[in-house]
This record gives C-alpha cells, sequence and structure tokens, in this order.
C-alpha cells in the first residue's frame, strides 16, 4: 500500500526538518510548506492524509487555512491536527470548532505523541470509509 | 399808702386774672348759698341767686357725697378735690376749697375750681401708653428682666421669665443677675453685662440655671435705658434650647457626613489600586502569553530534534545526554505554563465554601497519590466544622494541593510527617501546614516571592508564587517559615468575610 501522506504547514522551519524526520522515519511521505498561502495550494496540489498546521503562524494564520481548505471540496474531507503552544480545545473552543478543527497538539509535544495522534486519526478515516476526496469537476 | 383802695376796680382786674389763668371762683357759705360767683362761670351757669351751689354747680337736688365744702368748714383746712362738670360735658377739675371768716364773723369757703383738662388728657394718655407697654411687658413670649446697672440687682421681670426660671417674683427682685447662671457662666455674663452697663448694646449665648437645677440655653439681648432719672439695663432672654438642639444635630450630621466623605474616599482609594492590580495582571497576563507562546516554539523544535537524534543514533553514551535535554524541555514547559497560569490568574469567583471540607479534600487526594508509606499526615479542625467563607474553591484547592504537595515533596529518604491544622482566629480562618521534611535554605528563602523561581519544577500543581497570587487576591495572607534540614510551615489566613483586594 502507497504510504500515506502527511502535510505539515509551520513556519519553524528548523522544526519542521526535525518534525518530518520523525514522520519520514516512521514511513510517511512528507510535504512541508512554511506559510499558509502555500499550504492551500499545496492542500489542492498534494491531497495528503493528514494535515499538522501550526495554528499561529506569520500572515495567514493556522485558522484562516483551516478555513479555506473546508471550503474547497477537494480538501475539505482532509483531517487536520492543529500544533500549538498557544490555543487550547478547550479554551479557544468557538475558534477551533468555526475553523473544522477537531484534533490539537500542544507544543513542545513528545514525537511520540504526534505519532500517535496521526495513527489515530488514519484509523478513524480508514473506520470512516473515507478514501481521498475524487475531484468533480466544480 | 394812704390811698383809698378803688375796690370795684380791684375786683375787675382780679376777676380778669382769674378768667385769663381759666381758675373759677365761687365763695359758698354754710347753708351752700352761693355768695359769688366769677362772671365768666355765672356766663355759663347763669344767675346764681337763690340757687344752692349743688343745684347750680352739679344739677342736684341734694348735697354731693364727699362734699369740700362740708369738710373745709368742718376742719377748717383747706381741702382739694376733683370734679367732674356734669354741666360742662365732663370737664374735669381740682378744686381747691378755702374755709375763712368773712368781717362778720361767719364761716364761708372760697373754692378756687381749676380746670385739668390738660393734665386729664396727658394723664389718660400716659395711662394708655403705660397700659400698652405694660401688655407687651406682661405678654411677651421671651423673659425680660430690669437690672438696675449699679447695684446689678434685679428690679423687675415679666410673667414669662417667672416660667423661664421657675423663681416666684419675690425671689427674683432680691437676686444678684448673676445668680441667674451657672457658676462657670457666671464670668462670662458679667463682662456682658459690664459692657452692657456702658451704654453699648450687646448679645450673648448664654445658660441659665433654673430653680430646680436645670441648664437652658438662652440668648440673651441688653441695652441701657433711661426710666425717669434712673438708669435701667433691660435684658431680654429668648429660650433657644431648640436652636440648640438643632445645631447639635446639625454637628453631628455634618461629623457623620465627613466620616462618611472620609469612608468613601478610602473606598476609591481601593477601588482605584484594585483596578490598578486588575491592570498591571492583565499586563501580566498578556506579557506571559506572548513570552510563553513564543518559548514553546523552539522547545518543540528542540524536543523533536533530540528524539531524532536518539533514533539515529545507537551510541549509549548518547542516552543520558538525550534523557536531560527531554528533562530540561519539560521543566522549561512547566516554568511556562506557571507563568501563563500566573498571568491569566482571574479574581476569585467567590461563593460561600466549607474551608474545612476543602482542605479535608486536599489531604485526602495528596494521601491517595503519594501513598501513605510517603507520610503521615492529618487534619485537626479547631473551628467550626461548618464554618463557610467567601472564597474561590477551585482557586482554593489548588493553593492546598501545592502546599500539601510541596511538603510531600520534601521528605527525600525517610517518612516524614505532615501536621495540617485549621482554626478561626479575628475575622479570618487560618490554616497551617507543617511538615518536617528538607525544608528551605535561607539563601532560598528571599527568592520563594520571586514570582518564577521555582527549585522543584517538576513538581505537579502550580508553585508557590501561584498560591502566593491566588491568597492574596483572596484578601489573605501567605507566611512561611522554614529550618533547613528541620522542616518547613506554611501559614495561609484567609478572611471569612471577603475582602476586595483588588
Amino acid at each position: 500500500m502507497a504510504s500515506k501522506k502527511i502535510l505539515i504547514v509551520d513556519d519553524d522551519k528548523e522544526f519542521m526538518e526535525e518534525l518530518r524526520e520523525v514522520l519520514v522515519n516512521t514511513g510517511y511521505e512528507v510535504v512541508a510548506v512554511a506559510d499558509g498561502i502555500a499550504a492551500s495550494k499545496a492542500a489542492r496540489v498534494t491531497r495528503p492524509d493528514v494535515i499538522l498546521l501550526d495554528l499561529r503562524m506569520k500572515g495567514m494564520s493556522g485558522f484562516e487555512v483551516a478555513d479555506r481548505l473546508k471550503g474547497f471540496s477537494d480538501t475539505s474531507g482532509i483531517p487536520i491536527i492543529a500544533m500549538t503552544g498557544f490555543y487550547t480545545l478547550k479554551e479557544h473552543a468557538w475558534l477551533m470548532n468555526f475553523s473544522g478543527i477537531k484534533r490539537c497538539l500542544r507544543k513542545p509535544f513528545n514525537p511520540l505523541d504526534v505519532i500517535a495522534e496521526v495513527e489515530n486519526v488514519l484509523k478513524e478515516d480508514a473506520n470512516n470509509g473515507n478514501g481521498k476526496s475524487k475531484p468533480n469537476g466544480r | 399808702m394812704s390811698e383809698r383802695i378803688d375796690l370795684p376796680q380791684l375786683m375787675k382786674y382780679f376777676e380778669m386774672l382769674l378768667g385769663k389763668a381759666n381758675i373759677g371762683l365761687d365763695i359758698i357759705d354754710s347753708k351752700f348759698n352761693i355768695r359769688y360767683i366769677d362772671p365768666v362761670w355765672k356766663r355759663v351757669y347763669g344767675d346764681p341767686s337763690g340757687k344752692k351751689c349743688y343745684g347750680y354747680f352739679m344739677g342736684r337736688s341734694t348735697a354731693c357725697p364727699h362734699c369740700g365744702v362740708v369738710k373745709a368748714l368742718r376742719t377748717k383746712k383747706i381741702v382739694i378735690t376733683h370734679e367732674v362738670l356734669k354741666r360742662e360735658g365732663n370737664r374735669p377739675i381740682k378744686v381747691v376749697t378755702v374755709p375763712f371768716m368773712d368781717d362778720k364773723g361767719e364761716w364761708m369757703v372760697a373754692e378756687l375750681n381749676i380746670d385739668i383738662s390738660d393734665i386729664r388728657v396727658k394723664e389718660d394718655a400716659l395711662r394708655e401708653s403705660e397700659l400698652k407697654y405694660r401688655r407687651l411687658f406682661e405678654g411677651s413670649i421671651d423673659a425680660i428682666f430690669v437690672a438696675d446697672p449699679r447695684t446689678s440687682m434685679l428690679l423687675d421681670c415679666n410673667p414669662k421669665a417667672l416660667r423661664l426660671t421657675g423663681y416666684s417674683r419675690n425671689e427674683i427682685l432680691s437676686m444678684n443677675f448673676a445668680r441667674l447662671h451657672p457658676r462657670d457662666a457666671r464670668g462670662e455674663i458679667k463682662k456682658h453685662f459690664r459692657k452692657m452697663a456702658s451704654g453699648k448694646p450687646d448679645f450673648v449665648d448664654s445658660v441659665i440655671l433654673t430653680k430646680d437645677g436645670r441648664k437652658v440655653w438662652v440668648s440673651i439681648s441688653g441695652v441701657l435705658i433711661k426710666i425717669g432719672d434712673n438708669k435701667r439695663l433691660l435684658g431680654i432672654f429668648r429660650d433657644i434650647t431648640e436652636r440648640k438642639k438643632i445645631e447639635q444635630i446639625l454637628r453631628r450630621d455634618r461629623r457623620e457626613l465627613e466620616k462618611e466623605v472620609v469612608k468613601r474616599s478610602a473606598e476609591l482609594l481601593r477601588v482605584r489600586d484594585g483596578l490598578n492590580r486588575s491592570r498591571r495582571l492583565a499586563e501580566i497576563g498578556s506579557l506571559a502569553a506572548s513570552v510563553a507562546h513564543g518559548l514553546r516554539t523552539p522547545l518543540a523544535a528542540i524536543r523533536t530534534a533530540a528524539y531524532n537524534i536518539g533514533m539515529k543514533s545507537r551510541n549509549p553514551s548518547l542516552k543520558g545526554n538525550l534523557a536531560n535535554i527531554e528533562k530540561k524541555v519539560i521543566e522549561s514547559d512547566i516554568i511556562i505554563k506557571n507563568l501563563l497560569l500566573y498571568g491569566s490568574l482571574k479574581r476569585p469567583q467567590l461563593q460561600p465554601v466549607n474551608i474545612c471540607g476543602i482542605v479535608q479534600d486536599c489531604v485526602d487526594s495528596t494521601e491517595n497519590i503519594f501513598g501513605k508509606d510517603k507520610a503521615f499526615i492529618d487534619l485537626k479542625c479547631s473551628c467550626s466544622k461548618d464554618l463557610s467563607i467567601e472564597a474561590d474553591p477551585i482557586q482554593l484547592k489548588d493553593v492546598f494541593y501545592n502546599l500539601i504537595n510541596n511538603s510531600y515533596e520534601s521528605f527525600i529518604s525517610k517518612k516524614g510527617r505532615i501536621a495540617v491544622a485549621l482554626y478561626s482566629r479575628k475575622g479570618s480562618v487560618v490554616i497551617r501546614i507543617k511538615d518536617n521534611g528538607c525544608g528551605i535554605e535561607k539563601k532560598d528563602m528571599k527568592r520563594l516571592a520571586e514570582p518564577f523561581f521555582s527549585n522543584k519544577p517538576m513538581g505537579t500543581g502550580l508553585g508557590l508564587p501561584v498560591s502566593k497570587q491566588i491568597v492574596d487576591l483572596h484578601g489573605g495572607r501567605m507566611r512561611i517559615a522554614s529550618v533547613h534540614g528541620k522542616g518547613t510551615t506554611v501559614t495561609v489566613s484567609l478572611p471569612i468575610q471577603a475582602k476586595r483586594a483588588g
């Protein structure tokens, strides 16, 4: 089976390098972008299975990216795992809901935690029978 | 002179004089016959021949009672009477009746009738005036005293004065004016009396002493007046008890008002300080948040990088270093967490809280977490078990967790003892947590106050600075006493009624 694709969006280059190494060593294909605008383009082009999305970025925030991706039919089904040192699911529930973010990891997290979270998400996806969204020519 | 006196001419002269002086002259004998009447009267009354004086003058048929003629003839002395001439519109006259013996040896009287209409009018006017002023004097609602400025004795007073002082008229009239006043007021009253007696009208508020020993506040106005040849001091005393009462009430109200103003000012200052504190807390909060987030991003990279190194390298000697990096990253994160908490500490959400219950919960929970083997712990509650204080239960729980935790973590090798005591004192409840752990070194004691100082960051909970902040926000106090190697005692006192500490 083709390895699953993960899109990482984070403006901290060094962190992204390290995280990419973790995920690649775990067996995933990784695409990494450093800003929000590149993120929506990359998501539509590469169609990842999971997006690891940093929320607080310069320029376009992770929330905006998530909101945008929700709007495109070819990306709206891709599960997003948010990463942040600042926001929490509990305190910023409405913001998360509004942007369609259901999962969040708090930095600095244990790398094992992100691997576990990714696996969970993929399992859920598989159970729900969500394949990759097909383009429908709209 | 040997000239013969011209009698008729003399008589005419005499009669003219009488007429000009408005004096009537008549001569009456012992049988009331009119022997002579002056021409003016004659013109008024007519021919007297054959008429008796009581008929001619008075229109009577019998002699007048108290007749001056009879009395004068009897006593042979001058008699003065007053009559009213009915036939002349009740003209008042004074009658001087002079008895004499004529050259024939017959006793008769000469009556000089002096008109006293003017005098009467004046007398009546005076009486009326006197009556009017007497009425004012008697009827005045203020007490009036008349004193002799030379002797200082009271000469007169009106009925109100008697009612005011409770003395009788006789008592007043034998008094020195100073005796109206209590001893301590006399000095000042005498000064004013002297001023008034010297002719300067004066006013003074003072106190009089009634006969039955009551003190009454009066307003006295005094003036020197002349009555005849005599100088008299007229003093009007007005009862100002009501006014004094009102003055007292106003003074008391003003004092109360001033107290209120001071209280309100203090309150305003407290509110302002509270607002300042809140603002500072908010500023710290936002600074903390941005710092915290800023630090977490690089920490994420460090942690992940260490993980990757570990995955790549089979070199066992690296294990220790990597473990250290991991440990310190976690430590840093906890410091950041405490910083965020400290900066985001909200004002306590106050509600009635069963303090004994909360402390008991914390004791039980920590005992469960650490296990019964780690330490003996007990709670003694000296105050009522139902004692309720105004506090934020969640924040308080955090504090006691933290403090008891610290105690547990201070036992390094031995099984320690933690004694928790609860008692109330002067409007506050005191919670004392005493352990016999490793204690705190003197050099570290000072730094406990620093917001982010902690030498046990691995501890669960919030840390001392946050606990202290919470206690402060409740208007309470936290004190730490420790002896290195012997143990630590933390004493927290919380007000039973919340103080708005800002």
